[in-house]
């Protein structure tokens, strides 16, 4: 059964140079594929920065091309974190803390597919059905707005004056799922009082008020729309982590919590949201990274009009859709190409900056929860 | 009060508003993805059922025939008013007729009423006085409309099976033929043959063009119809309930089947479907192999340090990178730096009109699997940290080199891992479409790019894409209003498309993962 | 008496040809945490050697330096000799797979490939190649049979190798070890995951074996060290305290420390 202890034989040499031989193509592969990926910031650089520090353009021009852009982008990202992120976070709460796990087993993959739908189709949609619905419909559409947020609480108000028959069948734990039909019921009571709400406060014309009071003049693609389609869009990105971030934190926090008598939503609220409050502002910045990068659904739903506006209710154009725009326009070379360039450099570095941030965030916070005895 | 008083409570233990808001957030949020889908689904699916066509009589005795859109209350409040698809583009200038309802006197709704699909001039709605022949001038005998439908429907049957005939033989003898000629001018033999298939073509067109229709539109305008114009032919109000069925599904599978008519406003989607999925596979044919590079090297053969977290960070952060930074990357090296190099020194004798030097297939595909990059080695190294040391060790202790512990052990283990990547990947790069404004996709190209010609595979030409061609037809069409079905229609197909990518990724994580996971000690 | 002061431990001597080891002077680091330090004992031939000790002091370490597992792990730095039945095995010429080849390892956690039970067997097999279909069916059945597995096994030889028990995992890892014919078996806390039955047969195996390989067996549970071992070496912190056939270790150890450990006053 026992050998002679071989030191080297010709097979087992073969076998050494293919996976030194090997080893160097992965080794070369692998490098030269990262070097390729990482290239993309590299190249923007070279084309851009020389005609920034070089001269090739007046600064006064840069200023006058990029403020527009860089403000519409700004306001579009601004409009949308506004409506994902409170939608965002409160989802993330409610699943990671009080959510029937079987419900959150399948909740968290349809959220995923809706990160999945295409911003064109979102784009789509917003830009063609929606906008002209809301300028049609302003009042209904604000009363919606108005109305459906706080459709939950009042919910919960009406929940406790139910017998604890009906109760049991409607737990908190599933609110997710049985309160969809009470905002349908909701959303068609504030459609049927909004012309009424119209009439009584606005003299039943919003639009002439709007103009006349508040001096705001009212564009069919709009800001606010912009906001709810690139909200949606950026939604479950955000939710997925902040969920990440909220379900990791170790449940014996909130158990010691609430072992001191605080209900699940106090535990919450002071002890596994601070702790998780890294992660939370990861979420935010991964969010604000692919708000500020969304292309399609702006380009189809902002009315692209490069105006300097703060009303919600004008439109905007955006650094990306100005790329996709006037990018194959642009003769290689010209000073608008190198603009073009220059923008799209802002993006990345913008974009890359805010991950980094975000990632590093992450990272520490993992190696926090794992300290503590968590499962992140 | 005593203890048990005390721990006793009439009603439960109220969680507050801030439970009952985040509970409220999760159905706002589940109510408005249901709504998008629901709202794509019905106006995508819903184009292809023949609507019944209403003969409309205003208070003024005018006529109108057309089908009902849908309904909306007056600007200044006072009543509703209807809208209509009314074709008949040629002869009214438009297609769509705003009604007040009050003024509508009467509403019916006659079996005898057609719709015809028309190559030129879109729908035609109204009655079918006569079918006959092109030469007779005069004006038709006694109207009879049931025979003359019978007779239309024998004859669009006849005309399908001429022009399948007729695009064989351009397909099957003259192209092969004219190539034949191009490569020896003085090929008798050829020449011959093909001015016989030429002359057949020509006779076969001319029997195509024989017949024309007789039509009168409900306001009684009669014109002329040539029946090798018409596409296809229905009384909807005539059908019945499966016969609407059956006109669907035909509807259905013509759309995904046939090339676009009418400036991407009617017919089908089959270049955009053939594109996107092309353009995919080479992408994913690209990416797959260099995604799976980088991750072994980082996670197997790199030497684990500060370089290397550095490095995965970066790579996972480029996944954050808009997309349309990589459109910008793959125009400016891509398109204008390596294409143009290859234009310059292969194909000089086509410029200044570029080959490579300008959008198209391949640029795409590379630019997209740039894109995707970071998410196949994010995936596959995730999946390479899942693998315990102590099997990469069993193989060791074996005697297994690296890279035999590495294709043995580590790279079966690895496969659910990379499979999901990689249709994540692919999930993304369908949906994609800021990119490929800048680096080849075509608003219009019925060509696709694969054909019998060497080299079969034509990277250079430019494509359809479905999410590009919602873009266009939506944000760059002559008559929005027109084709919107068709543009909700084909987001449904892409976000159908997208589904099941991403359903199979699902998949594939719960179950192909876990195939030999059953006891962990 | 700290075992830091301790000039010449107890320890057995072997005449050289008759140990399949030789360490001399080894010592070992994690990084900056040493493991190991200047260590040198002797493991004879077909003789089964246990290494008890505390948790941490170095014993699995020791094992896994014998086929040089520690290649794998950069932070790793290591001095002094290893011979293996003479040839020192950091010298340039020698190739560590065939050395992991002939000094086999079986782990603390059972790890069969994600493959079938008879892939399992025959992967070490086709790594070499050269043998036929045959020949390897019949080197697999006699391997699964060394093992004990062969009467459980034989029916189903092509279901996964994850869908039998801890035990039976254990010693399909064995099998897999012993296909490829090793003059040496090292075992890291071979049963410590498993359940006592599993246990004993393991033990029986590691009997049957002796006489046929060298083995060293890593153990935390000092009676199964005194049920199936010639020799015992005690480790601490890094050290070698006392070595000593198993009989007189366990009845008349030498060092009153070993004493301490081996009656459980200190831990």
């Amino acid at each position: 059964m026992i050998d002679r202890f071989p030191v080297s034989l010709p097979r087992t040499r073969r076998r050494h140079l293919r996976d030194r031989l090997a080893t160097a193509m992965i080794t070369a592969g692998g490098i030269g594929v990262i070097l390729a990926v990482l290239a993309i910031g590299l190249f923007l650089a070279v084309e851009a920065l020389p005609a920034l520090l070089g001269g090739g353009l007046e600064i006064d021009r840069i200023r006058a091309t990029l403020t527009p852009i860089a403000w519409g982008t700004l306001k579009a990202a601004f409009w949308a974190l506004l409506f994902a992120i409170p939608l965002a976070l409160g989802a993330a709460m409610h699943s990671a803390l009080f959510m029937s796990p079987r419900l959150r087993t399948r909740l968290k993959p349809t959220l995923e597919l809706m990160e999945a739908l295409p911003g064109v189709v979102i784009g789509f949609v917003a830009g063609l059905v929606l906008a002209p619905w809301v300028e049609r419909h302003l009042p209904e559409a604000l009363t919606l707005l108005l109305i459906l947020p706080p459709a939950g609480l009042l919910a919960g108000a009406l929940w406790r004056w139910l017998p604890t028959g009906v109760r049991c069948w409607l737990p908190l734990s599933w609110a997710g799922l049985w309160l969809v039909p009470w905002l349908i019921a909701l959303s068609w009571v504030a459609m049927i009082v909004a012309p009424a709400l119209e009439a009584l406060l606005f003299g039943g014309d919003l639009r002439g008020w709007l103009d006349a009071e508040l001096g705001l003049h009212y564009a069919a693609r709009n800001a606010l729309i912009v906001g709810l389609a690139m909200g949606f869009a950026v939604l479950p990105s955000v939710y997925a982590l902040a969920e990440e971030a909220l379900a990791g934190v170790p449940a014996s926090l909130a158990e010691g919590a609430q072992a001191l008598g605080a209900t699940r939503w106090q535990a919450l609220w002071r002890v596994v949201l601070p702790a998780a409050s890294p992660g939370i502002f990861a979420a935010v910045m991964i969010g604000a990274g692919r708000a500020v990068g969304e292309t399609m659904i702006v380009l189809l739903a902002s009315g692209n009009s490069a105006l300097m506006s703060a009303s919600p209710l004008e439109g905007m154009r955006s650094m990306a859709a100005s790329i996709a725009i006037e990018l194959p326009e642009a003769t290689p070379g010209s000073p608008d190409y190198r603009l073009l360039l220059l923008a799209a450099l802002v993006l990345f570095v913008f974009t890359f900056l805010v991950n980094t941030l975000a990632e590093l965030v992450r990272t520490r916070l993992r190696r926090r929860y794992r300290r503590m005895g968590g499962t992140a | 009060m005593t203890l048990a008083e005390r721990i006793r409570r009439s009603r439960p233990v109220n969680e507050g508003a801030g439970a009952w808001l985040a509970a409220g957030s999760v159905a706002l949020s589940l109510l408005m993805l249901g709504g998008l889908l629901l709202l794509i689904a019905v106006r995508g699916l819903g184009h292809f059922w023949p609507a019944s066509v209403a003969l409309v009589e205003l208070e003024d005795g005018r006529q109108l025939a057309g089908q009902a859109v849908r309904e909306l209350p007056l600007p200044d409040g006072q009543g509703r008013e209807r809208l209509y698809f009314t074709g008949n583009r040629d002869l009214d200038g438009g297609v769509w007729a705003w009604l007040p309802v009050e003024e509508i006197a009467a509403q019916r709704h006659p079996a005898d009423l057609v719709v015809l699909e028309r190559q030129r001039w879109g729908d035609f709605i109204g009655r079918l006085v006569a079918v006959e022949p092109r030469e007779t001038e005069d004006a038709p005998g006694q109207s009879d409309p049931e025979g003359a439908w019978m007779q239309l429907q024998a004859r669009l049957a006849e005309l399908e099976t001429l022009r399948e005939a007729r695009e064989t033989l351009e397909r099957e003898t003259i192209r092969p033929l004219a190539r034949r000629l191009e490569d020896d001018p003085d090929n008798v033999e050829a020449r011959q043959a093909l001015e016989a298939a030429t002359a057949r073509v020509t006779r076969q067109t001319a029997a195509m063009e024989e017949t024309t229709l007789v039509l009168e539109s409900v306001a009684g305008d009669r014109f002329r119809q040539p029946l090798d114009a018409v596409l296809a032919a229905s009384r909807p109000n005539a059908m019945s309930t499966g016969e609407k069925l059956g006109a669907w599904t035909q509807g259905v599978w013509r759309f995904l089947s046939e090339g676009p008519r009418a400036a991407n406003s009617a017919g089908g989607v089959w270049p955009a479907i053939f594109g996107t999925v092309l353009m995919v596979m080479l992408m994913s044919l690209l990416v797959t192999p260099f995604g799976v590079l980088a991750a072994f090297y980082l996670n197997e053969v790199a030497h684990q340090g500060r370089l290397t977290r550095l490095v995965r960070i970066a790579v996972r952060n480029l996944a954050g990178v808009p997309s349309i930074v990589y459109g910008v990357f793959g125009l400016g090296v891509f398109v204008y730096g390596i294409g143009g190099t290859l234009d310059d020194w292969f194909f000089g004798d086509s410029l200044p009109s570029p080959t490579f030097g300008t959008g198209g297939l391949l640029w795409a595909s590379l630019t997209l699997a740039l894109l995707t990059l970071p998410v196949v080695i994010v995936a596959t190294e995730e999946g390479l940290a899942r693998i315990p040391d102590h099997q990469r060790e069993g193989a060791l202790a074996l005697g297994a080199t690296r890279l035999e512990m590495l294709t043995r052990v580590v790279l079966p283990m690895a496969v659910p891992a990379m499979l999901t990547g990689v249709i994540l990947a692919v999930a993304r790069a369908a949906g994609e479409v800021a990119p490929l404004m800048l680096v080849g996709v075509a608003k219009l190209a019925p060509q696709i790019p694969v054909d019998g010609d060497f080299p079969f595979l034509h990277l250079d030409r430019k494509f359809m894409h479905l999410g590009y061609h919602v873009y266009d037809t939506a944000f760059h069409g002559d008559d929005v209003q027109a084709a919107m079905p068709l543009v909700f229609a084909t987001a449904l197909l892409l976000v159908l498309v997208i589904l099941v990518l991403n359903l199979t990724a699902i998949f594939l994580r719960h179950h192909v993962g876990s195939r030999h996971a059953m006891t962990a000690p | 008496m700290g075992i830091e002061g301790m000039v010449n431990p107890p320890v057995i001597d072997f005449p050289r040809e008759a140990s399949c080891f030789d360490i001399a002077g080894l010592s070992l680091a994690y990084g900056d945490t040493p493991a190991l330090e200047g260590l040198t004992l002797r493991v004879p031939r077909h003789r089964v050697t246990a290494f008890i000790g505390p948790s941490g002091c170095g014993k699995s370490t020791l094992l896994r330096a014998l086929n040089r597992l520690h290649d794998l792990d950069e932070t790793v730095t290591q001095r002094g000799t290893i011979r293996f039945e003479g040839q020192d095995i950091h010298a340039p010429e020698v190739a560590v797979d065939e050395l992991r080849r002939q000094v086999g390892m079986v782990f603390q956690m059972p790890n069969p490939f994600p493959m079938s039970i008879y892939d399992n067997v025959a992967f070490g097999l086709r790594l070499q190649g050269g043998l036929t279909r045959r020949q390897r069916d019949d080197v697999v059945e006699w391997a699964l049979g060394a093992a004990a597995l062969w009467d459980e096994v034989k029916d189903r030889l092509g279901d996964s190798a994850w869908s039998l028990s801890g035990g039976q995992q254990q010693r399909l890892v064995i099998a897999r070890t012993l296909a490829v014919k090793p003059s040496v078996l090292l075992l890291d806390e071979p049963a410590s995951a498993l359940d006592p039955i599993s246990t004993l047969k393991i033990e029986d195996l590691i009997r049957s074996l002796k006489g046929q390989l060298t083995l060293v067996l890593v153990t935390h549970n000092m009676q199964q060290a005194a049920r199936v071992s010639d020799y015992t070496a005690f480790l601490q912190q890094g050290r070698l305290v006392e070595y000593a056939p198993t009989d007189t270790l366990f009845t008349n150890p030498r060092l009153a420390h070993t004493e301490n450990y081996i009656t459980g006053r200190i831990a």
